[in-house]
């Protein structure tokens, strides 16, 4: 609402009307510059301990590689949210509360006790999907993520 | 993620009226007419969308007007000014937020709460739901089944897609907690529920024990 009814004044008072729309730009892309940072950090700090995780556990990674992308990728967010890695396959009815409860953050307790990861983030060498690696990079995460 | 959702949307509006995709080369005495309801189109699209790059509109208005050699000049004084890059930059983010939505519209459709009861309750075919969340990661393998499905039951089922974060009273009421989870409905009655990533032929039965109830 506020951006047209602005527009609208900006037109009716003769000034351009490109002028509102370079400064909002401006900010814009300085607190995205930032907010970017921070979940590439949080992205980092997923990726590397999937890679930790899954050697520490003898789990592999899907052998769809998107997959394992997409998920780090919503752990990442999740992160940057909640402060914690609350699993992206569950739907909560209160993301802050599983949050802090904290029994679906990665890892989860039926990964911690069963190695059950219904995300298919660490999958068991006996699982159909199962991949052979161990380790993602980064340009892979970020280069399936960009195609949702 | 779903902070972006509505400006993507908007976007994908955007480039959808943006003249110079297709530009129409009529015989001069149309182009008046045209461009006015190419005008008001682009003022309905960029009103309507309450968005904060709903502003945009106008310049790219402006740039869409006149003949096509006359908007091309336009676009490349535009392309030197100084907040140029920012704006090259945006356009091709537009352009591949266009793409995306351009592979969802063929499979399975996106459903709401709303349109719930007439599409789901309502119907007079069995419907196959999938509840699925943003970044997660088996919900991409199955909505790749799914489309699958869709196709190729294409008017004897009907396949739709329920984003849990954007309705979670839906979610809630047909007890989902893990995702994707796949209801299959006839009647109006849920008759069957597959939680998780499984093969294709675990759906596909699912869907033929409907037909052969009936």
């Amino acid at each position: 609402m506020m951006s047209i009814t602005s527009a609208a004044a900006a037109a009716a008072a003769g000034s351009p009307v490109y002028t509102p729309l370079v400064s909002r730009g401006g900010r814009r892309s300085r607190c995205s510059v930032r907010a970017q940072a921070s979940e590439q950090k949080s992205l980092e700090i997923m990726r590397k301990f999937s890679e930790q995780y899954a050697r520490r556990s003898s789990t592999f990674f899907c052998s769809d590689k998107s997959v394992t992308a997409v998920v780090i990728k919503g752990l990442a967010d999740h992160k940057d949210q909640l402060g914690a890695p609350l699993c992206p396959c569950r739907h909560y009815d209160d993301k802050a509360a599983e949050a802090a409860q904290g029994f679906w953050n990665c890892p989860c307790v039926p990964m911690r006790e069963r190695k059950e990861c219904h995300c298919m983030l660490f999958l068991t060498p006996d699982n159909d999907f199962a991949g052979e690696d161990q380790a993602i990079s980064l340009e892979e995460i970020k280069e399936a993520t960009s195609k949702y | 993620m779903s902070s972006d959702g509505p400006r993507a949307a908007c976007c994908v509006r955007l480039i959808s009226f943006h003249p110079p995709r297709s530009p129409p080369r009529l015989p001069s005495s149309q182009i008046p007419q045209t461009m006015a309801a190419a005008a008001s189109r682009h003022l309905c699209s960029a009103t309507a969308l309450l968005s904060p790059s709903a502003a945009a509109a106008p310049i790219r208005q402006r740039v869409g007007y006149g003949s096509s050699s006359n908007r091309r000049w336009l676009c490349r004084r535009w392309a030197h000014g100084p907040d140029a890059a920012s704006r090259i930059r945006r356009l091709t983010t537009r352009s591949r937020t266009a793409r995306v939505s351009c592979a969802y519209s063929t499979g399975a459709e996106a459903i709401t709460a709303c349109s719930w009861n007439q599409n789901v309750i309502c119907s007079d075919v069995p419907v196959l739901v999938e509840f699925w969340a943003s970044w997660c990661g088996p919900c991409k393998m199955v909505h790749r089944i799914v489309d699958e499905i869709a196709a190729e039951y294409d008017g004897r089922i009907k396949c739709y897609k329920l984003d849990t974060d954007d309705y979670p009273q839906t979610a809630i009421s047909y007890n989902i907690e893990r995702v994707p989870t796949v209801l299959l409905f006839k009647d109006g009655e849920k008759i069957h529920s597959i939680t998780g990533t499984l093969p294709k032929a675990v759906y596909v039965r699912a869907i033929e024990n409907s037909f052969l109830e009936q």
